[in-house]
This record gives C-alpha cells, sequence and structure tokens, in this order.
C-alpha cells in the first residue's frame, strides 16, 4: 500500500480509533503474560474483596484473584471466540451467498430457503437451545452462535453476486472459456471483498457479545476460566459489597466492542460511502 | 399483492414446520431415557414395554413426531418434568409478564426514537446530531447484561429508589425497561436517522423547499411519512429480539417472565419446558418477520413491485 492510501486510511478518526482499540486488544492478548500482575487463577484468600488499589489495580474477588489479571488474560477468549465465530460464518455464509447468487433458480430457491430459516431463529434462544443439547462449554457456545449467525452473510453476499455476474467482465471471462469454479473465485469473490470486511465488523461484536452473555447464564466457559461473563455473573451476588468485580468486565467488553464497531463505522465510510450517513 | 402474502405465508409455516423437526430431533437426542425414570432401575422388562405402549414411543419417529405436533399446536406441549404441571400452564402463568415487560419496551422505542432520529438527521453534523450518533455507538456497544447490573448498582442499591429484583407493582418494571429501551432503542434511532438523511436529499423534498413550502409541512408530509415505513418495519423487526434478549434481562432482575423460566429449565434440564417456550418465541418471531414483510410490501410500492417479479 502506498503512502497516499494510507494516509487517506488515518484521516478517517474512526477507523484509526478503532484500529487503536483493536489493536491493543491483540496487544493485551499476546503478552498476558508480561502485563497481568499475576496467574489468573492465583488465590490469595488474605486479599479477597479488596477494593482497587495500586496492588490491585481493579480490586480481587471473592478467592482474592486478582479481577485486573483475570480481564488481561480473558482478551485471549474474547479474540478466540471472535476469530472462530466470524471464520465459520464466513466460510458458510460467503460460500452459500456465492453459489446461490451466481447460479440462480433452484439452486438460489433453495439457499434463500434455508437462509431464512436460520434467519427466522431468535438468535440468543436457538443458542440456548443449542448449548442445551451440546451441554455447557466455550466450544458449544461457538458453535452454537456460529450456525445461528451466517445468514446475513449469505444474503449480502448473494445480491452483491446477482449484480456482479451480469457485468461485462463475466461475459469476458465466459467467453474466453473459464470455469465456474475460476470466475467465481477469481473474478467475483475478490469484488465482494468490500461487503465481506463491512459484514465481518458487524458480526464480530455481536459474536463477543452473545458469548459473554451465554457465558454470563452460566452455559458458556466454565469457572476458573477468566471469561468476562464469568467474572460479571460471579459479581452480581456480591453486588452490594464488591461492586468493582462487576464493573471492571462490563467496561472492558464495552472497549473491545466499542472498538470493534467504531472500526467498522471507519470502514463502512471508507469501502463503501454510500452504505451509511 | 394477495399472491406475495400467500407466499409469503407460505414460507412461514414451512419455516415454522422445519424448526418444529429440528426441536422435536433435539428432544430425542437428548440423553436419559424417560420411561427408564419412570418405571425405575429395576422394573420388570413387560412392564417397561407396557409404559413404552401407553406413551406411545412404541410408534415409529414420524407417528410419534406428527402425535407431537398435533398437541402442540393444541396448545398441549406435556408435562414439566420438575413442577409436575403442564408445560403449556406454566408458560401462560408467565407470558403475561413477558408481554407486558417486552410491550412497553417496543412501544417507549418507538414513540422515543422517530423524533430523536428526526432532529438529529434535520440538524445533521450539529452537536445535537454528532452526540446522537456517538451516543447510539456507545449504548449499542453495551452488554445489555451489564447496563442492567449498573442500573441496579445506581437505583436500586446507592438510590433505593426502585426495587432490586421480582415483580411487586409497575415500580419493578422501570428498570428491566430501561435496559431492553437503552440497548436496542440505539439501533432503532440509528436507522431511522440514516434514512431520513436519505430522504432528505431525495429529489421530491429538495423540489418541496424550491417550490417555498413551508419546512414544518415539509418535514411532516414528504419525510416523516416515508420515512415512517422502514421504520415501522423495523420495529416489527425488532419484537422478537427483544423477546429473545428478555432471558438475559429477566434473569438479571429476576423477572418473573418466560425468560426467566426458559433459563430455569435450560439449567434444571426441564426439556418440556424448553422446548415449549423456544417453539412458541419461534412463532413470535416468524409471525412479527413475516408482519413487517408483508407490512413493508403493502406500504412501499417499489418493494411490492420487486417482489412481484420475483
Amino acid at each position: 500500500m502506498n503512502n497516499d492510501k494510507m494516509k487517506k486510511l488515518f484521516k478517517n478518526k474512526n477507523f484509526a480509533v478503532g484500529l487503536i482499540i483493536s489493536l491493543s486488544v491483540i496487544i493485551c492478548a499476546v503478552f498476558a503474560d508480561f502485563i497481568a500482575l499475576q496467574p489468573y487463577d492465583e488465590i490469595n484468600i488474605i486479599d479477597k474483596l479488596q477494593p482497587p488499589s495500586l496492588k490491585y489495580y481493579f480490586g480481587t474477588d471473592i478467592y482474592g484473584r486478582c479481577i485486573f489479571s483475570r480481564i488481561i488474560y480473558g482478551t485471549r477468549i474474547v479474540l478466540q471466540v471472535g476469530f472462530i465465530v466470524t471464520s465459520i460464518q464466513l466460510v458458510i455464509g460467503v460460500t452459500l451467498g456465492l453459489l446461490s447468487g451466481y447460479y440462480g433458480g433452484k439452486i438460489n430457491k433453495f439457499i434463500s430457503f434455508i437462509t431464512d430459516i436460520t434467519w427466522s431463529m431468535p438468535a440468543i434462544v436457538m443458542s440456548l437451545a443449542i448449548v442445551t443439547i451440546l451441554g455447557p462449554s466455550l466450544t458449544n457456545v461457538v458453535i452454537a452462535i456460529a450456525f445461528v449467525g451466517w445468514a446475513q452473510y449469505t444474503k449480502i453476499i448473494s445480491a452483491k453476486t446477482q449484480t456482479l455476474k451480469n457485468q461485462p467482465f463475466i461475459d469476458a471471462a465466459k467467453v474466453l472459456g473459464e470455469s465456474d469454479f475460476n470466475i467465481i473465485t477469481k473474478y467475483i469473490l475478490p469484488n465482494t471483498i468490500n461487503q465481506i470486511i463491512i459484514l465481518v465488523t458487524l458480526t464480530l461484536p455481536t459474536a463477543v457479545l452473545s458469548t459473554s452473555s451465554l457465558g454470563f447464564l452460566g452455559l458458556g466457559a466454565q469457572p476458573p476460566a477468566p471469561d468476562w461473563g464469568i467474572i460479571l455473573s460471579e459479581g452480581v451476588n456480591l453486588i452490594k459489597i464488591a461492586p468493582w468485580i462487576s464493573i471492571a468486565p462490563g467496561l472492558a467488553l464495552l472497549y473491545v466492542v466499542l472498538g470493534y464497531n467504531i472500526l467498522g463505522e471507519g470502514l463502512k465510510e471508507l469501502l463503501d460511502p454510500g452504505f451509511d450517513n | 399483492m394477495l399472491e406475495y402474502i400467500i407466499r409469503r405465508l407460505f414460507i412461514g409455516v414451512l419455516v415454522l414446520l422445519t424448526l418444529s423437526v429440528l426441536l422435536f430431533a433435539i428432544m430425542h437426542s437428548m440423553p436419559g431415557d424417560p420411561i427408564q425414570l419412570i418405571a425405575g432401575d429395576r422394573a420388570d422388562p413387560q412392564k417397561i414395554v407396557e409404559l413404552r405402549a401407553k406413551f406411545g414411543l412404541d410408534k415409529p419417529l414420524y407417528v410419534q413426531y406428527f402425535k407431537w405436533l398435533f398437541n402442540a399446536l393444541r396448545g398441549d406441549f406435556g408435562l414439566s418434568i420438575l413442577a409436575s404441571q403442564p408445560v403449556s400452564e406454566l408458560i401462560m402463568s408467565r407470558l403475561k409478564y413477558t408481554l407486558m415487560l417486552s410491550g412497553i419496551a417496543v412501544l417507549l422505542q418507538y414513540i422515543l426514537a422517530i423524533p430523536i432520529a428526526l432532529l438529529a438527521a434535520f440538524k445533521k453534523n450539529s452537536f445535537f446530531d454528532k452526540f446522537t450518533v456517538y451516543s447510539t455507538i456507545v449504548l449499542w456497544s453495551t452488554p445489555q447484561f451489564w447496563l442492567g447490573i449498573l442500573l441496579i448498582l445506581l437505583f436500586a442499591i446507592k438510590i433505593p429508589i426502585f426495587p432490586i429484583s421480582g415483580y411487586n407493582g409497575p415500580l419493578s418494571l422501570v428498570l428491566p425497561v430501561a435496559t431492553i429501551l437503552l440497548t436496542n432503542m440505539a439501533s432503532g434511532v440509528r436507522i431511522t436517522r440514516s434514512e431520513i438523511v436519505d430522504i432528505l436529499n431525495e429529489k421530491y423534498v429538495v423540489t418541496a423547499y424550491a417550490k417555498g413550502l413551508n419546512e414544518k409541512v415539509i418535514l411532516i408530509k414528504h419525510v416523516l411519512r416515508n420515512a415512517l415505513i422502514p421504520t415501522t418495519v423495523m420495529f416489527f423487526l425488532s419484537i422478537p429480539w427483544i423477546i429473545g434478549g428478555s432471558v438475559i434481562v429477566e434473569k438479571i432482575f429476576a423477572y418473573p417472565g418466560m425468560g426467566y423460566l426458559l433459563w430455569t429449565a435450560i439449567t434444571k434440564q426441564d426439556y418440556p419446558v424448553v422446548q415449549g417456550i423456544v417453539l412458541i418465541i419461534t412463532l413470535l418471531t416468524v409471525l412479527s418477520n413475516t408482519l413487517g414483510d408483508v407490512l413493508v410490501a403493502y406500504l412501499d410500492p417499489r418493494v411490492r413491485k420487486d417482489m412481484e417479479g420475483m
């Protein structure tokens, strides 16, 4: 990328701020061992329920575990979940979208039907139902959220593919004898990249929020994992005597999700000026 | 138009049927044999066969499915394992609380979001507009369960105005409604605002200004009327979202609605109750989606034309 393009990117304040927040989360996850004050499951019963101080920035919980360290290690869970959920949604959603948009006809009807069904399912309730069958665990939550949320990709990519496939350059490729597979992967897919990037920034924050909600309900990652939803649910019972346990992980979640959303705003403005005002 | 409605209803029914098969399959793949549970560990094999026949579990799967579906259509979801009470009774006793909570939230959202969005869009790039846009992004990014906890901390513990949990009177509704409203209204305001900004740039609005119409008339007659179409539809589509999200809000406030019942049923593995509630929420979702789609086709001639071409 040349310098001019970089300048244009960073002139967009939303993009710059969102990127900095997102990068800071990645840094926390990668260097958690250096940033955290102690291991996330280290118990110091003498120091239990300490309010925030210089020794424990965000205070301690009922076992005397350092909330700050737990939150720092929690970024790893947040990033993993976001990455895996988004990858699964991308693969299912984009593939189906390309196929239904390119082939049209019966294939389109069949895929739109499946998409409609998935779209009609109330996401959080469906994830709850899936986790009930599979049993509570982080992996199962990831599976549930991924399989409930890909429909958005299919709808938008399918519509984009339909407009693309009637463009002259696709006809040219056909005349040159390119196979369908090549046309889809080499000519159409690269042209949907803007939509894909915007969709990722839309689904990523939802994935993070849903996982922590299920963790909060006790259906996701299991203690002593430093999942932010778990820390919050542990804090709720102690809210009268130790409100800091509930405040800190919520702020962390807000920070991450806000970062993704602002980044998404910036990307929308940069990639698709007509997308939103 | 009629053809479109029928088509849309047909799809809605198909979606419901497919989901009911899924739900039935879920129940069947559950670990544990209910007959074994009823008969006990050392039951006579003959007795087990009799019991299976009594509950219709000896029939082929598809017969069992249709029997279950038929019963579900009549509102019979079987017995709750925990409460040994009909699931339908259990749900009905909770449904009104959820509908009350969600209903008030949806209504308030509609009443509040439109004027805020209209003002922000009309004064685009003003301080008020920027404030609205950024606060919607912040609210949209706020975890709903955390907001609920914050509100409890502030308005039930630090300044004890409202009850912390449960339901005893209208005051108990304030904090849960605020939790739902603040997080959901953000997207409502956002979408309505960008819709109105789009309309303000339309040629017919420019024309209306050019011919010297009064600003108020333009805003109400030309802009607001057209903006109401997508906004109304969007609010229809947000109903299932709000009902689904009520699981979390009701859990935080120990509010005696359907969502709280679902959560307890899931943690106690009371499958018939889970099945019943998921089916009802799905039904509500499909209904409001279908209504929303039909409504947009009815209100917006452009969409109607597209649909007829399908």
